[in-house]
């Protein structure tokens, strides 16, 4: 029967094995684009929450020149 | 060193006072080794197959049981603070408390390993190896849960995430203390893997009190 | 208990400048675009040698394919925790405030990186082996790897405080990655005591660099892919502790 294959199919075919290797292959494709959309997603929701609290907050000064991420570590008043 | 002999005496002094709550662990050891015939049937050749196994198992994971109390009754009135605060080494009495630990949980441990090995069927030449095993390993159990311990103080649900931090962290005692009970069954030498274990609970003793004071004054500042 | 900001890097300007998060996001931004181009670039590549353009294994056949997708993904498991590691040893060591994003950032990506060579392991094994999980040596540290990839991200979420989170979770990657050799080597030996000598390394018999190539190839495609998600999930954790800071002003300025 393999031998009837056009090529395409043979390639799909992968000598037999195609039920191993394509959903290997395609659980890795599947994941690393659902990490990436997953991460985008949520950078864009916090993006569009910063937005609104920094909006809440006009005359705080731009947070470039304070201290960065480890704000926490301060001892807050 | 006064410090040192001061809290060992300490916790030794409250483990007794607890009474039955400190041999929870031991308890727990033998009871659930004793599952297994009842889960996988009573032949005696499988037993035998997965007695050394199945107690270092339940070693580990009586030692994480009882693990809890290391820190968390400390941490919680305030007597962890007083500790670190206090001028001696953090680190010496931290060491301290895993020793009162091994003490109080794994040295019964070792008493309770015979009875295990009868209720799984061990072959007898497995006995020896088995309880050398147990007695050069579970110091390391004590020893390396502790960072785990010190890492989760006061964190919620830390019982169940101790467990989850420290198991792999066991994995190479499991390997080779089961590892030498299953080398003497099968009529080969024993003492590489003891040996090896032996290396391993040195290497604990020596740096995990460390390593759990760090965690303790990162959980303290 | 009041403690000093961290003083200035000694070995350097330009981690120290790093520290400023709008710098971060400008040099992200610039670096953005060519970890894309590189990431399709070879995962493009990758596929069509990986699938296509490359011999089949004497024995394995086909299923030799998979390897290109399961040893990188090995690879990068352990790059990433060693990723943790190192920023966990900066953020405690040098305190340096990208650290600890740097570290919460790389979990995810490294407990999925864990999962695919776990998951593509088994897959290979069955036509391989007969057996959909087998415990030879790589597999059994990739799974033990896994749990500790979950145990950083639990003990990160563990604390509402996120500075204790940090130094709880640099500390853990730091003892991990220091008992991580001593498992691997536990993890080997027990390995050649149980497993009958006769199971094929699961690399194939010989590496043709025909097949060479391919493996590197998506192994390099698999690094851009890092870069980029790193880069982006580090924004995220930057915006989510600019939200959080604003959120608690404005919670500690409505108190009376």
């Amino acid at each position: 029967m393999t031998e009837d294959m056009s090529p395409l199919m043979s390639f799909f075919h992968m000598g037999g094995y195609w039920a191993y290797i394509w959903p290997a292959y395609g659980v890795v494709a599947v994941l690393f684009i659902a990490l990436l959309v997953w991460t985008l997603v949520t950078l864009k929701r916090s993006r569009l929450e910063l937005e609104a609290l920094e909006a809440l907050a006009p005359r705080r000064r731009r947070r470039n020149t304070t201290s960065p991420a480890g704000g926490h570590d301060d001892a807050q008043p | 060193m006064n410090a040192f002999r001061a809290t060992l005496s300490r916790d030794m002094l409250i483990a007794r006072r607890e009474g039955g709550e400190s041999l929870l662990a031991v308890i727990f050891f033998v009871l659930g080794a004793m599952l297994f015939p009842l889960g996988v049937g009573p032949e005696g050749k499988l037993l035998a197959l997965m007695a050394a196994g199945v107690i270092w198992v339940m070693a580990l994971l009586a030692t994480l049981l009882a693990l809890d109390r290391l820190f968390q009754a400390d941490w919680r009135d305030g007597t962890l603070e007083l500790m670190a605060l206090a001028p001696d080494s953090l680190t010496l009495i931290v060491a301290a408390k895993c020793l009162a630990h091994w003490l109080v949980t794994g040295l019964p441990m070792v008493i309770a390993a015979p009875v295990m090995a009868l209720l799984l069927n061990l072959p007898p030449e497995g006995w020896p190896p088995l309880l050398a095993a147990l007695l050069i390993g579970s110091p390391a159990l004590s020893f390396i849960g502790a960072i785990c311990a010190a890492l989760i103080v006061g964190a919620r649900r830390g019982g169940v995430l101790m467990t989850l931090l420290a198991l792999p962290l066991y994995v190479p005692s499991l390997i080779f203390g089961a590892g030498a009970v299953q080398a003497a069954i099968g009529g080969f030498d024993a003492s590489a893997h003891l040996m090896a274990l032996g290396a391993i609970t040195l290497a604990a003793i020596a740096l995990c009190p460390w390593a759990a004071a760090a965690a303790l004054r990162q959980a303290m500042e | 208990m009041a403690e000093a900001m961290a003083s200035p890097n000694p070995s350097g300007g330009f981690f120290h400048r790093l520290a400023n998060p709008a710098r971060f996001q400008r040099l992200s931004a610039w670096l953005m675009p060519w970890l894309v181009l590189i990431a399709l670039g070879c995962f493009g590549a990758g596929l069509y040698y990986g699938l296509y353009a490359s011999p089949i294994d004497y024995q394995q056949k086909d299923t030799v394919r998979i390897m290109y997708v399961h040893v990188p993904a090995a690879w990068l498991a352990m790059m990433s925790y060693s990723t943790l590691a190192i920023s966990g040893f900066v953020a405690l060591v040098w305190r340096h405030p990208l650290a600890n994003v740097a570290g919460a950032a790389t979990a995810p990506i490294g407990a999925v990186f864990t999962f695919l060579a776990l998951f593509t392991g088994a897959i290979w094994g069955q036509p391989t082996w007969g057996t959909w999980w087998v415990w030879d040596a790589r597999l059994t540290s990739v799974l033990i790897l896994f749990f500790m990839f979950l145990g950083y991200i639990a003990i990160h979420n563990a604390f509402d405080d996120q500075a204790r989170a940090g130094r709880a979770a640099s500390l853990l990657a730091i003892v991990g990655v220091v008992i991580l050799p001593v498992i691997k080597f536990s993890v080997d030996w027990w390995n050649t005591l149980h497993q009958p000598a006769s199971v094929s390394k699961l690399s194939g018999s010989s590496m043709d660099p025909a097949m060479l190539r391919p493996l590197l190839i998506m192994a390099v495609a698999y690094m851009a892919l890092f870069g980029v998600l790193l880069l982006l999930r580090m924004r995220l954790e930057l915006t989510r502790r600019r939200v959080e800071a604003l959120q608690m002003a404005r919670a500690g300025a409505a108190t009376p």
